[in-house]
């Protein structure tokens, strides 16, 4: 059985959405808008392939797709999740990984919330990708020496949010808590 | 800055992501061990680099939207022509086949098109003999292994999980002719091997489900590597090992 240059790319598109959504939720904190973006970074693939040079790079190229089209909804005003979709995506990540309950996961994505655009990317590339810091720099098209300097200011920004996160009086916990007791 | 003035703040993280060659990560170790307090640091941004992980890094098994994936079949998938059109195609080709059966053939046997699967295939039947054998028992030891591959192969390639369709890496076989490869070898619980085979793309890209001496072969080859998946299965779970193994290789 032969296939296409265009049928292999889309079975190596496929294989790449688990990643890619992932990926998606995490740098924006909203699973509605998350996938939204995963869908239109199928539609642009789907248009653009011929474009991509090494297949090898189509997990880089989807990113790049997707962070392009993030860029355009936070200019449009639709950015990261209000209070009950960040509470909502802490809930389900708490659930997803038992060793965290729902209120760590909350501090931990408000704290994310509150890192710029460029630090919350570098933070996951590296983080979440398991990406060396040279493929960082290529994939962004900066030098290495301002990726460190990003993930650097990230990480500390996010570690004084934490902080700040675990003294914060916990409303929405309280307000999830009032629900249940409505209930 | 951190506040031991002779480490930079990005030394530091560079350390903790092991990005640091050896004489630079000595001294960033040094000073930890000498500072208390910027060991207190370099453990807090772990703990939050390994929260970050295991917070968001779930997920990959959920089923994904099944309009994705429709989607993306139906913009991709050869459409199927008409009747009358696969007719006038059968009459022409039988004309074209009659030509030039014989010199394709003669051709075809003179020069095998399938060089990287007839190496796969001798790796895979112990015909060639690799110059490492290396058992892979533990996670820490793919990894490094990945990183030998990923060394020699001059590109970003790591040793796939394959355990979602029940298959853990056993092995692997470092050879340097008649190219710089490697074999992985997988086994399930029954004791059915599956191998990857991975070395650099000799040519144009390439997608090919094969059978050939009762396995199923699969070959994924694009502008940077190729890889050989072989095993005795269906040509479906076949396509859905080598998805698996071809995006846990490059990710």
């Amino acid at each position: 059985m032969s296939v296409s240059r265009k049928e292999w790319f889309g079975k190596a598109l496929i294989a790449q959405l688990p990643v890619l959504r992932r990926y998606s939720r995490a740098l924006t904190g909203n699973q509605a808008l998350a996938d939204d973006l995963v869908q239109d970074t199928i539609e642009r693939a789907l248009r653009q392939w011929e474009g991509l040079r090494e297949i090898n790079r189509l997990a880089s190229w989807l990113r790049s797709i997707l962070h392009n089209l993030y860029i355009d909804e936070i200019r449009r005003g639709r950015t990261r999740g209000h209070e009950e979709e960040v509470s909502e995506m802490a809930d389900d990540l708490a659930l997803s990984t038992p060793a965290h309950d729902s209120s760590t996961a909350l501090d931990f994505v408000r704290a994310m919330n509150t890192l710029s655009l460029e630090h919350r990317q570098v933070l996951l590339l590296v983080g979440l990708e398991n990406m060396n810091y040279r493929d960082i720099a290529e994939e962004l098209g900066i030098p290495i020496g301002t990726v460190m300097s990003r993930l650097a200011r990230g990480r500390e920004r996010l570690r004084s949010a934490l902080d700040g996160e675990r003294s914060r009086p916990r409303t929405v916990a309280r307000a999830a808590e009032a629900r249940e007791l409505r209930q | 800055m951190t506040s031991q003035a002779t480490i930079r703040d990005e030394d530091l993280h560079a350390f903790i992501d092991g990005e640091l060659d050896g004489q630079e990560r000595a001294r960033v170790e040094e000073a930890v061990s000498a500072h208390p307090e910027l060991g207190r640091q370099v453990a807090a941004f772990r703990a939050d680099k390994a929260r970050l992980v295991s917070l968001y890094g779930g997920g990959l098994n959920e089923p994904l939207p099944h309009a994705w994936i429709a989607r993306i079949e139906e913009a991709t998938t050869r459409k199927p022509l008409p009747r009358t059109a696969w007719a006038m195609l059968g009459i022409a080709a039988s004309f074209v086949l009659v030509l030039t059966g014989t010199v394709a053939y003669r051709e075809f046997a003179a020069t095998p098109r399938d060089d990287v699967v007839a190496d796969a295939l001798a790796a895979r039947s112990l015909q060639a003999r690799p110059d490492t054998v290396v058992p892979v028992n533990s996670t820490g030891e793919a990894r490094a292994e990945s990183a030998v591959m990923a060394k020699t192969l001059d590109t970003r390639v790591k040793a796939p999980d394959l355990s979602r369709m029940g298959y853990r890496l056993v092995g692997v076989d470092v050879y340097s002719s008649p190219a710089p490869s490697f074999e992985l070898r997988y086994v399930d619980e029954r004791g059915r091997a599956v191998t990857l085979y991975v070395r650099r793309s000799p040519g144009p890209t390439r997608f090919d489900i094969l059978q050939m001496k009762g396995l199923r072969v699969c070959v994924w080859q694009d502008n940077i590597i190729s890889t050989v998946v072989t095993g005795a299965m269906s040509a479906g779970e076949m396509e859905r090992l080598a998805s698996l193994a071809y995006s846990g290789l490059t990710l």
